[in-house]
């Protein structure tokens, strides 16, 4: 069944049996769960969901994350996990998955009770000498649903994104910005660690 | 709707809770139990002893919002006597067997 309204709220559901159904069994018993969250229409996993997502190769990026992307320490700022795998057949498309705890960020409260923050990440290569040499700018907003917050509970926010990586990549620093207070947080990893954890199938849809 | 039968790759959680007394839930923290476990598609069975007095303060409400939570997750309550807790059991698992999500 796929749910006609992705509205991201809470749905009842109720089975009915047919008269035919009905007709032929003289006893039965029906149990089913009475309601449901479209999850699908979150695009991360609820309470959390996207607004104005934009996604650039290469842009300009300002000066703080020009830094912060091309010095020789990790900024720390904000403490995040993030994980990359490749997949089968490619050594260039790599996909991270990321989670960042809600209390790393800065919300802002919106008319409706809803919470609101707003994101940069930043996925730059950089060559065996330490060269950049291209990056992917993500920058959205993350809407956090407060009264979906007692049955979903105050999870990390998770977001996954596939990247393609430049050729003669060695390593990719991954960053996070908090966009209210400029905080940043920053996580190296090596191409060939990347590439040696269990791959996902190449699926072209 | 998928049938339960068809290999996924994601466990379906399911709680049976085995009790011998009385659990004070109100109606509400028992509809938003249920919503918790919904969304987490955990399906809820209970099975407790049957009981010819029911205690506590408000017996009714607290037998009624506990079986509300499993009626709602698409489990079932089982009131028995101790030596059917096995057959109590054989149930659930046979329940489980015809289960469907949804996609």
């Amino acid at each position: 069944m796929t749910p006609r309204n992705l509205d991201r709220q809470w749905h009842q559901l109720r089975v009915q049996l047919t008269e035919a159904t009905l007709h032929k069994h003289t006893s039965f018993r029906v149990n089913y769960g009475n309601g449901y969250l479209a999850v699908g229409s979150f695009d991360s996993v609820p309470p959390y969901s996207l607004l104005n997502f934009r996604r650039t190769t290469n842009s300009n990026l300002d000066t703080l994350l020009d830094h912060v992307l091309d010095g020789p320490t990790l900024s720390r700022d904000i403490l995040f996990d993030v994980n990359g795998h490749g997949f089968i057949g490619s050594d260039h498309l790599v996909k991270f998955g990321l989670r960042l705890p809600s209390d790393q960020l800065t919300w802002g409260k919106l008319e409706n009770g809803d919470r609101r923050s707003e994101i940069s990440i930043v996925f730059a290569s950089y060559s065996e000498e330490g060269k950049r040499l291209g990056h992917e700018l993500v920058q959205f907003e993350i809407i956090r649903d407060e009264a979906l917050l007692p049955i979903t509970g105050d999870g990390p926010f998770s977001k996954s994104e596939t990247v393609i990586l430049p050729e003669n990549t060695s390593r990719v620093r991954v960053a996070i910005r908090d966009v209210a207070t400029g905080k940043v947080g920053c996580q190296d990893f090596s191409l060939r660690e990347i590439l040696s954890a269990p791959r996902e199938s190449n699926v072209i849809r | 709707m998928e049938k339960s039968g068809t290999r996924t790759d994601e466990a379906l959680p399911v709680i049976v809770l085995l009790y011998d007394g009385s659990i004070d839930v109100s109606k509400d923290d028992a509809d938003l139990m249920a919503k918790k476990l919904l969304y987490r598609r955990a399906i809820f069975y209970q099975i407790g002893n049957r009981r010819d007095e029911p205690k506590g303060l408000h017996p009714e409400e607290e037998h009624s919002s506990l079986q509300s939570i499993s009626r709602q997750t698409g489990g079932r309550v089982y009131s028995i006597r101790r030596e059917d807790y096995l057959k109590a059991m054989n149930s659930v698992i046979s329940g489980l067997h015809f289960r469907y999500t949804k996609a």
